[in-house]
């Protein structure tokens, strides 16, 4: 198992490396967004990649495993609308960054907005959420390193992945992200498949059948209404969070974006699977320290040794290949737009300690917290999210307010960490729902009340084809 | 493809599969195989969501110009 692990592990630094050829000098857009060179099948696998985290393969059937349907129902349905959603928004994206020569969320903002408050409310916003994602996958990485009973403390293995995942930035940026991308993306899958499959073959058909119907709950009229609230936020949410702008703007052109969202709900084949996983160690009474070990128990439990080490190298790629989407949102967020001034040099040379500082600050707050990966996903959209009609207004409208913008974001956010704080009963809707609906109201009342000068929106301008590039 | 129809089975027909269609569904009793009918309908939306796109992309925008974009990163820096 660990010879099968420590290999796996050792042939993703070699597809870093490899990640490098041709590619020696990096500029700072090199090494963020790939120059915006990536074609359909590079950008397949780097957004399924950034897509399914550790929070997936753990955190879905430890979902289940502690709260039963529910949890599948709005996991997968945000997941897959999301992809629909993209499918439509992602270009439209995709167009305004090469527009306004962003690498990160908050670059549209400045551009299109002219204003460096907005630009640095979206990024303090983005910060702040996206410090958790960095911890949920820290504890994912300690609930599977520990299963490979080292001598070593949990605190040191996580830190190992840390240096880990920063060595993969350090060798070329978003490019290493998206070849290590490559071999998650098959192992994961391949891990999930042979999971399902064996708990079914150990199982039974018949039997997997009884067990299903035995943890089946009605859900009440609060677990529907969070279902719902939940989906729409979240379907639209992940299309603005910080790592999926940054893997959308590696695109080379509008349609290698919309080529690959058709085929990426197909990858969501894992989830029966997933399911399947859950149900059975439900069934068979398997005994688990925390629910998020589920997925790794049943494996440990049907699989022959060298097989359970390439699930576990999927799924610590898994957290590897989150970890460096994340850093390289993050790095930018400080050295271009927290920080300004810096040359792209500069910047990436700082990016990589902010990048450095984050992995460690995330690795400490693993160590110290204990929660649901699921519950940590959540939190995350609560507050990303709130950029939301900023963005439409940057893509569809005319006239919005950057003040507005800010007043909205502030007052979203604030919202929906009092309601998810205090445990304000709100009839089952998503905390971060009530906060968008509130942003929503300030922005299309400050629009409606005192329109702001009119800007040309993405969705307007019609773009010239650079004249070396072919035209079908 | 009229944009209507493509805003049609590109957005209106996967998220109507989805909302209110699974929660309504959950409520049901009937399961086959014991696994609620909610998650098999669920499961199904995933190769309908794949088909409603690869319909939009076939009948419209793999007809239309692709766009390729310069951009001036250097731009950005201050």
């Amino acid at each position: 198992m660990t010879a099968v692990f420590l290999g796996l592990i050792a042939f993703s630094l070699v597809l870093a490396v490899l990640s490098k050829r041709g590619h020696a000098q990096q500029k700072a857009e090199d090494f963020f967004v790939a120059s915006g060179q990536f074609r359909t099948i590079l950008f397949f696998f780097l957004a399924v990649g950034e897509t399914y985290s550790i929070t997936t393969i753990l955190g879905y059937p430890g979902g289940i495993y502690a709260k039963g349907t529910g949890t599948a129902i709005w996991f997968l349905g945000y997941i897959l609308l999301a992809f629909v959603v993209g499918y439509f928004l992602n270009p439209l994206i995709w167009r305004a960054g090469r527009i306004h020569g962003a690498v990160t969320l908050p670059d549209l903002f400045r551009r299109h907005y002219e204003s460096r408050a907005l630009e640095l409310a979206v990024t303090v916003a983005s910060l702040i959420f996206l410090v958790p994602l960095g911890t949920s996958q820290f504890l994912g990485l300690e609930t599977v390193l520990k299963q490979l009973d080292w001598a070593v403390s949990p605190w040191m293995l996580t830190s190992l992945a840390g240096v880990l995942a920063f060595i993969y930035i350090a060798i070329s940026g978003i490019r290493a992200s998206a070849y290590v991308a490559v071999l998650k993306d098959l192992l994961l899958i391949a891990s999930v498949l042979l999971a399902g499959l064996a708990a079914l073959a150990h199982w039974g058909v018949a039997h997997a059948g009884a067990a299903f119907a035995h943890h089946i709950a009605t859900p009440t009229r609060e677990d529907d209404v969070f279902a719902i609230t939940t989906i729409l936020l979240q379907s639209v949410g992940f299309c603005i969070v910080p790592q999926t702008c940054a893997y959308i703007f590696t695109a080379r052109s509008a349609n290698t974006v919309r080529r690959a969202q058709i085929t990426m709900p197909l990858y969501m084949v894992m989830f029966p699977f997933l399911t399947l996983v859950a149900y059975f160690a439900l069934e068979h009474g398997l005994a688990v320290k925390a629910p998020n070990e589920v997925f790794l128990s049943v494996a440990h439990l049907l699989l022959p040794a060298p097989v359970v080490g390439l699930v576990m190298a999927g799924t610590v790629l898994s957290a590897l290949v989150i970890l460096t989407g994340i850093c390289l949102a993050i790095g930018p967020l400080v050295s271009r737009n927290l920080v300004p001034g810096l040359t792209g040099d500069q910047q990436r040379r700082w990016s990589q300690v902010v990048m450095a500082l984050y992995l460690l600050l995330s690795v400490i707050g693993a160590a110290k917290s204990s929660q649901l990966l699921t519950t940590i996903n959540n939190l995350f959209y609560f507050g990303i999210v709130q950029s939301l009609p900023g963005v439409l207004g940057i893509l569809f409208l005319r006239r919005m307010r950057p003040l507005a913008i800010i007043a909205g974001l502030v007052a979203g956010d604030a919202v929906a960490i009092w309601i998810f704080e205090l445990k304000i009963p709100v009839a089952g809707i998503n905390a971060g729902f009530i906060g968008l609906l509130v942003n929503f109201a300030i922005v299309f009342a400050a629009l409606y009340l005192s329109p702001g000068r009119e800007r040309t929106p993405i969705i307007a301008r019609r773009p010239r084809a650079a004249p070396d590039f072919p035209q079908r | 493809m009229s944009p209507f129809l493509r805003y049609t089975i590109g957005i209106a027909v996967p998220f109507l599969s989805v909302i209110p269609t699974v929660p309504l569904l959950s409520h049901l009793e009937f399961a086959p195989y014991g696994v609620p009918l909610a998650l098999w309908w669920l499961f199904g939306c995933i190769p309908l969501a794949s088909l409603c796109l690869a319909v939009c992309w076939f009948a419209h925008d793999r007809h239309q110009p692709d766009e390729f974009i310069e951009a001036d990163y250097d731009a950005g820096e201050r």
